[in-house]
């Protein structure tokens, strides 16, 4: 008696194997970072694969890789780690070289002609960050792109009307809203460079908008020793030293912007990510009213803005590659990037997408999409982009910004051993 | 092989597989890369090939490193120094029978049970300079006007800063229960009768303290600044989390510079290297105090 | 050397009461030992002499100066510890020193007292080993020569011997003995040994639970006992204990009917009393001297070398007796049992106490 109904469960088991074993060849693993609210994130996630499973019959299987883990975790994939078919990704030139030709990203030229109308259909700027030594290597799906956020209740406490639309407005602008007690101690700081613990990227948009680029466009010459970098350096280093409105301690680890900006004790932010747009309204509605972005400040030759980018791409060693390829026209379409970019809260790469309501019913998003114009890609054609732009003592721009900036040593020889180590960089 | 020894094996294996596994082969692995070139942007064209000590010198001439080495070392020594002084004095008071003791000794055990991670992250906080509930107490006192920039203040008195203080006091404030626990234990192992003896022939408060009790606890003592010092020259997450190494490496210790080597420059050659010099320390260490246990031995 | 006076003195542990209102005198370069069974309160006593335990009520003088609230240190007495306490990190001659260092006394005379201490208890070839080292006895020499440099007015000993085997117990009592005859310093010795109390003692002073029960130079305690308790517990062989009932004329009534007529002997204090009769082993002999006990049933032969102690059973109570004449004797033998009508005790029943 015991005997066959033992083996009629282990047959019953083996036939639901065997079944979900067919059903398992048209599954995709696939990888996302999270964005803004993370439940709403993962719910959309879910809809949309929902959505083209009915449609395709390929199950998607979603995990989230956390943001605090999110570096390592495609280091180590590119070493060979375990990986997904296709994920959300990032800084495709360094995972690529690290990678090499057995693991990281997967170029797919040969699917490049499911995509007719990529041109098109996507901001040039986005197409960018996903062609590497012109391969081809998926779709792009958000923007990052930074603008100026200042405080609207401390411009009129101070009589501002707006926000400031040059660097001598900055100045000018940022004097006046910092406050200070009778001792010294600061209560309000007039300015902070930006809103990202990656303070690196509060260089670049200045240097850009005084007319300078990081590196050629090969990817193997590095251009930072000029008047730009100088100019770009010295604006930093006088906030700081002579006109007094920037945190000296800015640039040391654990400096956090948000709280502070909530509190109302920073007035402006001169770079900050537009994701504070969704998360300024979700979390803190009782300074609604109070705050406002603003497209990035005129420099000496630009307005340019900094903007970060991902894209959706395939892993080397997915032998569903086919399947992936389905997933990411699917997930191209219009109205899905379009529900992308509401639940992250990310700018879309296709004009279609700025161009819908959701994009324009908040006067921030208005100015996000206007900051568009501005953007300008931070990625850079190098795989060693990633270990020179580290915001960490040690690495070469951050080095830089600390010796210029903080430390206020002579700029010409800072920025000549800059160049000299970020080339030597560059041909490793 | 009977039985018995059989037996043995197996029990034992799970952990040693574990440890061979997660602390040995990692560990070998380690010191042999710090002898080759390990550059993970360029290992796949160019390969991994065997270069001797070269990844040392390069770690030594980087100004930062020595000056980082000669960090962790202060570090471990005032952290380590500290928290015994203070844990032989507050593993009396919780030796000693008086009112309040329960609240007190639940008190002093808090600290344990915050990991080491998560006391970072409340410190900081603590410790930032325009919210700080202490610069805020400090200036209510009337003792100071400025804030104090507990994490970011880069004045420097020789080797010493402000944030190096400030990590030493909140490592302290961490690792003080288990050394008091650890001293504790030690102290109720003492006989009574020694100290009655002392007593009798005409010894104070201190000098019971000096000739018996510090005595009696030099095999405990022995064995927890052996630990302590092993396991101070190592330690990374306080470090890392709070300062990252700053202000102006100030407060730079091996294990996050060689964390930083790899992981943000992709130079592995010279974090094996830089983790290659916190090993030798440690096993200085080791060795030291395997000399001093036998030494007693033989007595 | 000094007069210790106790007056009074009482020690409670929380509610517990262990040590019930003592008092005794002690004169200068007395040699007095505190006897009793374990929790009698002797070792409480001394402590609370030396310092070690505070006291609950009552006062301890020394030389006519009340010294209850002066810590041990400033009270010039030198303890031997049963355990002995040397501090184990230290060689003999730092063990000795180390009192005279902690009063600041200057390198050479350190260097004197201790080699005249160690001289005294043959120690010289000890002086550089650690207590690890040591056996027993050389580890209490160490202790009492430890205790010897300080010259302190009083010796307080808590049970040194009991961690010694018997043979070289016996030895250090002589040894102790003939310390203090030459240093004449006031002893308080505590110990749970009647032997080491009747051999060693000025006076000695026997507790039980917390009470003195007899103060007296070591004869008087033998051949005078005022209690039952300290008739029982002085004398080895333990003195034989019988229950009955005494008449106002002297006759001894066995609970089983036999009967003794000590006539004149017996105390006077009128009327039928119930009694216990005690009556020492050794005082106990067969050659028909003094006054017939009964027949004696022999149950137990010890032969201990110079005489042989007997377990027997008259009137169907156990009496022993030690024999000196080497009789032979087998188990079941019959011998009448004889003693002499001055050397029996009377004790009251109820109270324990003696009836004259």
């Amino acid at each position: 008696m015991k005997k066959s109904r033992c083996a009629a469960s282990v047959a019953a088991l083996v036939a639901g194997l065997a079944f979900a074993g067919a059903a398992n060849s048209q599954t995709i693993e696939f990888w996302t970072q999270h964005y803004a609210d993370k439940l709403n994130w993962n719910a959309a996630i879910a809809e949309l694969i929902e959505d083209f499973e009915a449609e395709s019959g390929i199950q998607v299987n979603h995990e989230v890789v956390p943001w605090s883990a999110a570096f390592q975790t495609w280091l180590t994939v590119a070493r060979g780690g375990a990986h997904p078919d296709c994920a959300d990704m990032y800084w495709l030139h360094s995972f690529s070289a690290i990678g090499g030709d057995q693991y990281g990203p997967m170029p797919i030229n040969e699917y490049r002609d499911e995509f007719p109308t990529l041109e098109q259909d996507f901001y040039s700027g986005a197409l960018r960050d996903v062609i590497w030594q012109e391969d081809f290597y998926g779709i792009p799906w958000r923007g990052d792109i930074r603008a100026m956020i200042y405080r609207t209740d401390v411009a009129a406490e101070v009589g501002i009307a707006g926000p400031p639309e040059t660097w001598d407005e900055i100045i000018e602008y940022a004097k006046k809203m910092t406050k200070r007690d009778e001792n010294g101690n600061i209560e309000r700081w007039g300015f902070a460079f930006g809103s990202a613990s990656n303070v690196v990227s509060w260089l670049l948009p200045y240097y850009w908008q005084a007319g300078g680029e990081m590196m050629t466009e090969d990817g193997k010459t590095a251009t930072i020793d000029n008047d730009a970098m100088r100019a770009a350096l010295s604006f930093m280093r006088d906030l700081i030293w002579e006109h007094e409105v920037v945190n000296e301690d800015s640039m040391e680890q654990g400096f956090d912007a948000l709280p502070l900006f909530v509190n109302g004790k920073i007035g402006i932010i001169g770079s900050a990510h537009q994701a504070w747009g969704v998360r300024l309204d979700r979390e803190y509605p009782e300074i609604d009213g109070t705050w406002a972005m603003a497209r990035s400040a005129m420099g000496p030759d630009n307005r340019s803005s900094f903007s970060g980018a991902g894209y959706i791409g395939v892993l080397r060693g997915s032998e569903n590659a086919k399947e992936c390829v389905e997933w990411m026209k699917f997930l191209s379409r219009d109205e899905n990037m379009l529900r992308l970019s509401k639940a992250s809260g990310a700018v879309g790469t296709k004009p279609a997408v700025m161009g819908s309501d959701f994009w324009s019913d908040r006067p921030w998003k208005v100015i996000v999409g206007q900051a568009l114009e501005d953007a300008h890609t931070s990625q850079h054609p190098a795989p060693a982009w990633s270990s020179i732009a580290t915001p960490k003592p040690g690495a070469v721009l951050f080095d830089l910004m600390y010796d210029t900036i903080i430390l206020q040593k002579d700029m010409d020889a800072a920025i000549a051993k800059a160049q000299e180590r970020m080339q030597a960089e560059l041909t490793r | 092989m009977n039985e018995k020894n059989i037996f043995c094996y197996i029990m034992v294996a799970p952990a040693l597989i574990i440890t061979m596994l997660l602390g040995i082969y990692p560990m070998f692995a380690s010191m042999f890369i710090s002898f080759r070139t390990y550059d993970l942007l360029n290992v796949q064209e160019r390969g991994s090939h065997w270069v001797g000590l070269r990844n040392y010198y390069t770690v030594f001439a980087d100004e930062r490193f020595v000056q980082t080495v000669i960090q962790t070392i202060l570090f471990t020594v005032l952290a380590v120094g500290i928290s015994v002084a203070m844990g032989l004095f507050l593993a009396q008071i919780i030796n000693a029978r008086f009112r309040g003791l329960a609240v007190l000794r639940t008190l002093i055990l808090v600290p344990w049970f915050v990991p080491p991670a998560i006391a970072s992250v409340i410190w900081i906080w603590l410790l930032n300079t325009d919210l700080s509930p202490i610069n805020s107490l400090l200036r209510d006192m009337g003792w100071t006007t400025r804030n104090i920039r507990f994490l970011t203040d880069s004045s420097t008195w020789g080797p010493i800063s402000i944030p190096m203080l400030a990590i030493v006091a909140v490592r302290v404030w961490n690792g003080l229960p288990f050394i008091i626990i650890f001293l504790l234990a030690g102290l109720q192992s003492v006989p009574k009768d020694y100290y009655e003896a002392a007593e009798i022939d005409g010894a104070n408060i201190v000098q019971k303290f000096i000739h018996v009790t510090l005595p009696m606890l030099k095999p405990v003592l022995l064995i927890l600044l052996a630990l302590l010092f092993m396991g101070g020259i190592g330690h990374f997450e306080m470090n890392f989390i709070m300062t990252g190494g700053g202000p102006r490496n100030l407060t730079n210790v091996m294990a996050v510079y060689a964390y930083n080597q790899g992981f943000l420059f992709f130079k592995f050659d010279q974090a094996a290297a830089a983790s290659g010099v916190i090993l030798m320390m440690s096993s200085v260490i080791c060795v030291f105090y395997m000399w001093a246990q036998s030494r007693d031995n033989l007595r | 050397m000094s007069s210790v006076k106790i007056r009074n003195l009482r020690k409670s542990f929380g509610s517990l009461e262990v040590v019930h209102g003592v008092s005794l005198n002690i004169s200068d370069g007395e040699f007095v030992i505190l006897v009793g069974p374990s929790g009698c309160g002797k070792s409480t006593l001394l402590r609370m002499i030396a310092g070690l335990e505070n006291i609950t009520a009552g006062d301890v003088i020394v030389d006519d100066v009340i010294i209850n609230k002066l810590p041990p240190r400033e009270r010039n007495i030198a303890m031997v510890f049963q355990s002995y306490a040397l501090y184990p990190h230290m060689t003999v001659r730092r063990n000795m020193a180390f009192s005279l260092k902690l009063a600041g006394k200057d390198r050479a005379e350190i260097a004197e007292k201790v080699a005249i201490a160690a001289e005294v208890l043959d120690l010289e070839h000890l002086l550089e080993r650690k207590p690890a080292q040591l056996s027993g006895g050389q580890r209490q020499r160490v202790a009492m020569g430890r205790a010897i440099v300080r010259n302190p007015k009083l010796f307080l000993f808590d049970e040194p011997l009991s961690n010694l085997d018997a043979k070289l117990r016996v030895q250090m009592r002589a040894e102790i003995k003939e310390m203090h005859q030459r240093l004449k310093t006031t002893i308080i010795y505590v110990t749970h040994d009647q032997v080491e109390a009747m051999t060693m003692a000025d006076r000695i002073v026997v507790m039980n639970e917390g009470n003195i029960e007899q103060v007296g130079l070591p004869m008087e305690l033998y051949y005078r006992p005022q209690t039952l308790f300290v008739a029982s517990f002085i004398g080895s062989p333990a003195m034989n204990t019988v229950e009955g009932k005494l008449s106002a004329n002297g006759l001894f009534r066995f609970s089983r009917g036999a009967e003794i007529n000590f006539g004149d002997a017996s105390p006077r204090s009128g009327g039928d009393k119930d009694v216990v009769l005690g009556i020492r082993p050794e005082n106990i002999n067969t050659r028909r001297q003094g006054i017939p006990i009964g027949e004696a049933r022999i149950r137990v032969v010890e032969p201990m070398g110079s005489e042989t102690l007997l377990s027997t059973s008259v009137h169907d109570e156990t009496f022993v007796f030690l024999d000196r004449d080497r009789q032979e004797f087998s188990v079941g033998d019959t011998r009448v049992l004889f003693a002499e009508p001055t050397d029996f005790h009377f004790f009251e029943k109820t109270s324990g106490e003696r009836l004259a």
